[in-house]
């Protein structure tokens, strides 16, 4: 049996399960309110029109690294993955609206730089938690 | 957009600080009161004469909370209290909110304190594994640290704009000269572009001279209507204007900019002024580039050439307009942002700062001497330029 994963978990709540659930079935989701503007982070109000009318959509699976940092020093869980990229990914057609931040791998950190495009996998690291996370195209 | 009804009503008539350290040797309650005590008699006042006390912290309730300290000094009327979790965010707005209970009539004389032992209590929070809220789309990527948080508007930042670590390097190094000045700098070493650029990576693009401390210490000051600031010893400093209201490290729109760009104008205009006549400013820099963006935000220069004006030097004591003249978190100490607005009082006061290398008066010799030359306003922000005010001798 596989270690049990000992890194923090999300604990996916009323507006965030229906992205969760999204990564559990390995899809990036999105909350599109009936107005049409896609809207991120997940919550009940749309910003733009205030209607509580939504649906989860089916992003692509692409994207574009708009900013990044390489952590060097961390105390916690993660000290084993350094270094290591966390990157603000904007989604490819979602109009700029969706922009999740997570980590691309399967490449030197020196290597991300802002502009590269990637795509999106699920790492399961539990049985209800699937992370998103990226490498480049 | 008129200008603000608090303009020059009221004052900061009384400042005061503990020695700013990485052992206090003492509770955080200790040092919320020797600073607040400290701050009270040199506004000539007695402890009795403060009816309102205003306090703030950042998510973890780490100082003495303002009932307490009431409580603790047994004081007789308090007519308004306040204890924030809004961060350095909040900085402008601890003074603003002791302006309003005073213009308002609620309060006459309100205390404004932050104590900290963030050093001596370091990794005393454990953090948790299950993550609730918006960390649960930043913390299990390995995104907890200030650091990776900021980092990424600087790295947006520098992909647009071109600018560098080593313009990063240019304003540690001139607040570390500013530092070196300051008597209460925790951080006076001398240190050069090499240096920084040498020091080791935390998270990129910050290595460890990009990062600020962390630092026991307190500092508190004491606001009063300007009429009765006029009978008080010090030469009052007024608050011209005030805004505050956004907290997040970025603008919604854009990850380089801040929401100081949103309130700079609304600030301005309430004191009636342009950026063009800030005589000296103290930003808010948990790390190098957050006040390298607050500079450019709050219409000290135009965004995009921040890299340029400080590798120039225009950020320096006799520069175009001098920043963090006491060396700022980066160099002087981590309290909140308040030992900002204690540093502009300073530099605004007749006498001028009190705490440089300077014998007697004033030199302006850089080899001892902080004191700005004739500074007439100063600007104080905090983080994100999320809240700021305009002082000036009244």
């Amino acid at each position: 049996m596989a270690e049990p994963y000992k890194k923090p978990i999300p604990v996916p709540d009323l507006d965030t399960k229906g992205f969760w659930d999204g990564c559990k079935a390995h899809e990036l989701r999105a909350q599109r309110c009936s107005c049409g503007v896609l809207r991120w982070p997940p919550q009940g109000i749309c910003p733009i029109c205030y209607s509580w009318d939504y649906a989860w959509v089916k992003l692509p699976e692409t994207g574009t690294v708009v900013s990044l940092v390489v952590v060097h020093h961390e105390t916690t869980a993660f000290t084993d993955d350094l270094p290591y990229v966390v990157a603000n990914i904007l989604i490819d057609g979602t109009d700029g609206k969706v922009r999740l931040l997570s980590n691309v791998v399967g490449v030197p950190v020196e290597d991300v730089t802002v502009g590269l495009p990637v795509r999106v996998f699920f790492d399961d690291v539990t049985d209800e938690i699937s992370l998103p996370k990226f490498r480049p195209i | 957009m008129p200008e603000q009804p608090i303009k020059d009503r009221t004052a900061i008539v009384g400042i005061g600080h503990t020695r700013f350290s990485r052992s206090s040797d003492t509770s955080v309650g200790d040092l919320a009161i020797q600073a607040s005590i400290a701050a009270v008699r040199d506004a000539g006042l007695e402890v009795q004469d403060i009816d309102g006390v205003v306090s703030y912290f950042h998510e973890h309730m780490n100082t003495m909370h303002p009932r307490v300290l009431a409580k603790t000094l047994k004081l007789k009327e308090c007519n308004f209290q306040v204890m924030a979790d809004a961060g350095g965010s909040w900085t402008g707005s601890a003074v603003l909110t002791a302006v309003m209970a005073i213009h308002a009539g609620i309060c006459k004389n309100v205390l404004v304190y932050r104590a900290v032992n963030s050093f001596s209590n370091r990794g005393r929070e454990r953090p948790p594994r299950e993550i609730v809220g918006e960390d649960q789309f930043s913390v299990p990527f390995g995104s907890r640290h200030p650091a990776a948080n900021f980092g990424q508007c600087a790295t947006a930042h520098m992909a647009r704009f071109g600018t560098t670590t080593l313009d990063f390097a240019h304003l540690a190094v001139t607040q570390r000269r500013h530092a070196a000045l300051n008597e209460k700098a925790i951080m006076r070493a001398p240190m050069t572009i090499e240096d920084h650029q040498n020091s080791r990576w935390i998270i990129y693009p910050f290595r460890l001279f990009d990062c600020c401390q962390q630092n026991d210490g307190a500092v508190a000051i004491v606001v009063t209507s300007i009429e009765h600031a006029r009978d008080l010893p010090h030469a009052p400093i007024s608050i011209m204007a005030g805004v505050g209201g956004f907290g997040d490290a970025a603008s919604q729109e854009e990850l380089w900019e801040t929401n100081g760009a949103r309130i700079a104008p609304h600030l301005y205009a309430g004191a009636g002024v342009t950026a063009k006549d800030v005589s000296f400013a103290e930003l808010y820099d948990p790390f190098t580039y957050m006040c390298l963006t607050h500079i450019e935000d709050f219409g000290l220069v135009k965004k995009g050439e921040v890299g340029g004006w400080v590798s120039a030097g225009k950020n320096a004591l006799d520069g175009e307009v001098p920043v963090n003249t006491h060396g700022g978190l980066l160099s002087e100490a981590h309290i909140h942002g308040l030992n900002h607005v204690l540093e502009a009082v300073q530099q605004l006061r007749p006498e001028g700062v009190r705490d440089d290398l300077c014998q007697g008066a004033h030199t302006f010799d850089r080899a001892t001497c902080r004191q700005v030359r004739n500074p007439e306003i100063g600007l104080v922000c905090g983080e994100g330029g999320g809240s700021a005010i305009l002082l000036r001798r009244a």
